[in-house]
């Protein structure tokens, strides 16, 4: 999901889903992390064809997610024209009270730009917050990460690496 | 790294850009959990980083600890003490251990007392006793991070601390403070990135890494530990994670190039 995404810095796709043995990473600005688990390549060390087929799953849904960069793309692309479309609209109200010369000469050419640069860093982490209500996916990570780290520390398991 | 303002973020990822870097990994212990919040997330990496330092016989004690703190203090002359410090004492108890920024700082001088130690044994008579270089690896890397973390978890800290809970406190205290709804840190891209990078590696051995700079220079490196049989299967997957980093750079060089132009067309484009 795309606020997860944002929210954990890029975008993780797992092959195949729940138990992975092939976890690509890809961020904001296109570093890629591909891990592979050992202990699956190890089981299947002599035979290639799974091994084939489960890369080409994987790209695959590479490829699927990556799509998600596309649909935020076109949401930026929306609010950018949004915006346009909300300052003609407020030229068009004040024009008719006050006179299109007098918006046109003095107001809207300060306003405008003005508007923009304030609103902007102010209403998108406020629509990023809102919507971390519904994270609920996150959170189940970090309850389950506590536990798998005060199990550790409490020398009741191991495991090698940073989380998962 | 700030954290002051939106210009400053921008700043940093559009640096970012400048560089990809793509990485393929060997995994053991893998299992489909995804990254936890930032403050138990910086617990995971202190978790997995004091683990390798204290298997390697470099554990933080509370020496090192306390000298840390002197040291992102702002204290004089600690500089020489930190350089010269020897695992001379038991490491911290596991339940004791922070996500702070001292506990980074710690870690930091703990591995880099490990690699001053490798570089005697390797220009001494038995060279071949000295660590073998992905264990070395591990260790430039615990320096590297940690002396990006350092500054960053102070400002994550100074911000949004709560009484250094969040990020300076124990695991308790800090799941505690996560759990109790203090959710306010999730703004910060250019910080997540940076965790989310070092959380995703962790201690593990890169098999093979591609780095990409802007003006069309590539270096890649393939670990010499790569097992024949897997060979072919990972390079391949390595191939792939290039092509993936590739095309997220080229969308994101893309967005750039079309806000900037419609700037350009909108600042000097003829009015009719």
């Amino acid at each position: 999901m795309l606020w997860e995404d944002l929210l954990r810095g890029g975008i993780t796709v797992d092959t195949p889903e729940g138990a992975p043995r092939l976890r690509s990473v890809v961020q904001l600005d296109g570093d890629t992390t591909t891990l592979a688990s050992a202990a699956y390549l190890d089981g299947l060390a002599a035979d290639d064809g799974p091994l084939q087929a489960l890369m080409a799953e994987h790209q695959a849904r590479v490829a699927a997610r990556l799509k998600i960069y596309a649909s935020l793309q076109a949401a930026g692309a929306w609010l950018h024209y949004g915006a346009w479309a909300a300052s003609a609209f407020s030229l068009v109200i004040g024009g008719l009270t006050f006179g299109y010369t007098h918006i046109l000469d003095e107001v809207a050419p300060a306003m405008v730009p003005l508007t923009i640069r304030y609103l902007a860093p102010r209403v998108l982490p406020g629509l990023l917050k809102l919507a971390l209500g519904r994270q609920a996916g996150v959170f189940a990570d970090t309850h389950q990460e506590v536990a798998k780290l005060q199990a550790r520390r409490n020398g009741a398991a191991g495991g090698a690496g940073a989380g998962y | 790294m700030s954290l002051q303002s939106w210009k400053d973020r921008i700043e940093s990822i559009a640096l970012g850009l400048l560089t990809i870097e793509i990485n393929t990994i060997r995994k053991s212990g893998m299992s489909a959990q995804k990254m936890p919040e930032l403050p138990i997330a910086l617990h995971s990496i202190v978790d997995c980083y004091s683990d390798f330092l204290s298997s390697g016989g470099y554990g933080v004690t509370q020496a090192l600890l306390d000298l840390a703190s002197q040291r992102i203090g702002g204290a004089p002359g600690v500089n020489n003490t930190l350089i010269a410090w020897k695992p001379d004492a038991a490491p911290l108890d596991m339940a004791e251990i922070t996500n702070g920024a001292a506990m980074f700082e710690a870690m930091r001088w703990a591995a880099a007392a490990a690699i001053r130690d490798d570089n005697i044994v390797l220009l001494g008579p038995t060279p071949e006793k000295a660590l073998h270089q992905e264990v070395r690896a591990v260790f430039v890397r615990i320096v590297s991070n940690c002396r990006q973390l350092v500054p960053l978890v102070k400002g994550l800290a100074a911000k949004y601390g709560q009484s250094n809970e969040l990020f300076g406190g124990t695991l308790e205290e800090t799941a505690q403070a996560v759990f109790s709804g203090a959710r306010n840190y999730y703004d910060e891209t250019d910080v997540v990135i940076l965790i989310r990078k070092v959380w995703d590696i962790g201690t593990e051995t890169v098999l093979a890494q591609t780095s990409v700079q802007v003006d069309g220079d590539m270096v890649t490196r393939i670990s010499p530990d790569i097992e024949g049989a897997q060979r072919d299967f990972l390079l391949a997957l390595h191939t792939s994670s290039v092509k993936t980093g590739l095309a997220q750079w080229q969308a994101m060089f893309d967005l750039v190039k079309s806000l900037i132009g419609e700037l350009g067309r909108m600042l000097f484009a003829p009015r009719p």
